[in-house]
């Protein structure tokens, strides 16, 4: 795809993966590069080191080849989204089977909270119960641009044109953080806004 | 209430608008959006004569808000004209009114968002539409791409790159009939300049969804019919208002 000269050449490959994966070129795809980015400085402070990753409903993995990263088992029912990983990342993305979930086998669990607004994909609402003093669990939730307001967005759609309702994914992430009492540690950043889902705190 | 056929609306139909969009030439016709007798009609009571309704001075857009009323643009020649028409101002023709929210409903479903957005003063764009007539040469719309991170003199919002973003064309008279030699030019997804009518067959009635961030332009018409000459309707969105709204709300 033909883009702007003050644009990254790269992204323009990365625009074509997802396009021919028929996903929207959308604002989530002209910033891959930039969340890729924000992952990475989370990951570095989180000091990771041939991590493996447990991710929920992570698209196309923006952070896929973090050097830091050995291994990606991702939970993502929507095909087109699956389709853009595998072209990016090939086999370092594996599928993750949440029937047999055993999350000590991860040094990171990863969550985007609109897997919470969306129907029909199975939410595990078990999943929190699974989470130990140990584990290192995040949410994280793409920032919408920041003129959209709330009374006019309560639907939004993924690239994939499945509507996202953020009323649902709210409660979601009210499920999501009820086991932490005092307050939910967010590490907010342009693109992306990480919870930290641990309960040692 | 217009509705167009609600298959337009099916996930495989989407799907096939999104492909042609994005990844093939550039652009997808809606052959027959509007019946040839609501063309005509519409032809009737906005290009036959003088529209009996008041159109306010021009506007720049980057004026533009909620109080602005709608308002008349006028182009080189004394035929050439826009009329502006605000989503939010009482409609001067329920008819066109109705056409206008329903081709961007299609446009919202193509581009990922709620099938009502822009048609709401909350909403993060905020919808007019232009009908616009050319019957002049030269450019009435000099060539550029929006969205595409280029300068634009009177923007009528942010135009950061976002090669998502999509623009339509209705289409109201005919190449060959009412115009001929110049009118909508796009150059599509290949780099191939295109004149729509000429290149690309389209009619009265037609609506073309065109991908935003493609360079186009309208120029070089010759009017063959100087009551419709090059006569369609564009549908720009405007993120000034948002904005606005919240300086209102602060006050």
């Amino acid at each position: 795809m033909r883009i702007p000269d003050n644009y990254p050449q790269q992204l323009s490959d990365i625009l074509d993966v997802h396009m021919s994966c028929e996903l929207l070129p959308s604002r989530y795809c002209v910033n891959f590069l930039n969340i890729k980015e924000e992952f990475n400085r989370f990951f570095a402070e989180l000091k990771l080191n041939r991590a493996r990753i447990a991710d929920f409903f992570g698209r196309s993995l923006p952070y896929g080849d973090n050097a830091a990263i050995a291994a990606i088992e991702s939970f993502e029912c929507r095909k087109n989204f699956k389709d853009a990983a595998k072209k990016l990342y090939g086999n370092k993305v594996k599928p993750l089977d949440i029937n047999n979930l055993e999350l000590d086998n991860y040094d990171l669990i990863l969550i985007n909270l609109e897997f919470g607004g969306l129907s029909d994909h199975g939410m595990p609402l078990w999943l929190n119960e699974k989470f130990r003093k140990h584990h290192k669990v995040f949410g994280y939730k793409y920032n919408l641009p920041h003129q959209a307001k709330p009374e006019g967005s309560l639907f939004y759609r993924s690239d994939d044109n499945e509507e996202i309702n953020t009323l649902a994914e709210f409660n979601w992430y009210k499920h999501m953080v009820s086991h932490v009492h005092q307050g939910v540690k967010r590490i907010e950043r342009e693109y992306l806004t990480l919870f930290d889902l641990n309960i040692n705190y | 209430m217009y509705n167009f056929e609600e298959n337009i609306y099916q996930s495989e139909t989407i799907r096939d608008i999104r492909t042609a969009i994005y990844q093939g030439p550039g652009y997808f016709v809606i052959k027959d959006f509007l019946p040839k007798q609501a063309v005509k009609k519409i032809q009737q009571r906005w290009l036959s004569g003088e529209v009996d309704y008041y159109f306010d001075r021009f506007h720049k857009n980057t004026a533009v808000n909620f109080h602005t009323p709608n308002y008349l643009i006028k182009g080189a020649n004394a035929g050439d004209r826009s009329y502006c028409i605000n989503i939010w101002n009482q409609a001067p023709d329920d008819e066109l009114h109705d056409i206008a929210i329903e081709a961007n409903k299609i446009r919202n479903i193509v581009e990922g968002r709620p099938r009502y957005f822009a048609t709401r003063n909350c909403d993060e764009l905020v919808l007019q539409y232009r009908l616009s007539r050319t019957v002049s040469p030269g450019f009435a719309v000099k060539k550029h791409a929006d969205f595409f991170e280029e300068f634009r003199p009177d923007p009528a919002g942010n135009h950061a790159f976002d090669p998502k973003r999509c623009q339509l064309t209705l289409f109201l008279s005919d190449y060959g009939k009412d115009y001929h030699q110049g009118g909508f030019h796009f150059v599509n997804n290949a780099g191939q300049e295109l004149l729509f009518g000429r290149d690309v067959a389209v009619a009265a009635g037609d609506l073309v969804i065109w991908k935003y961030s493609n360079i186009h332009c309208v120029r070089e018409v010759t009017a063959l019919n100087d009551k419709t000459g090059f006569s369609r309707i564009i549908f720009p969105q405007f993120d000034n208002m948002a904005k606005d709204k919240l300086k209102e709300g602060a006050r």
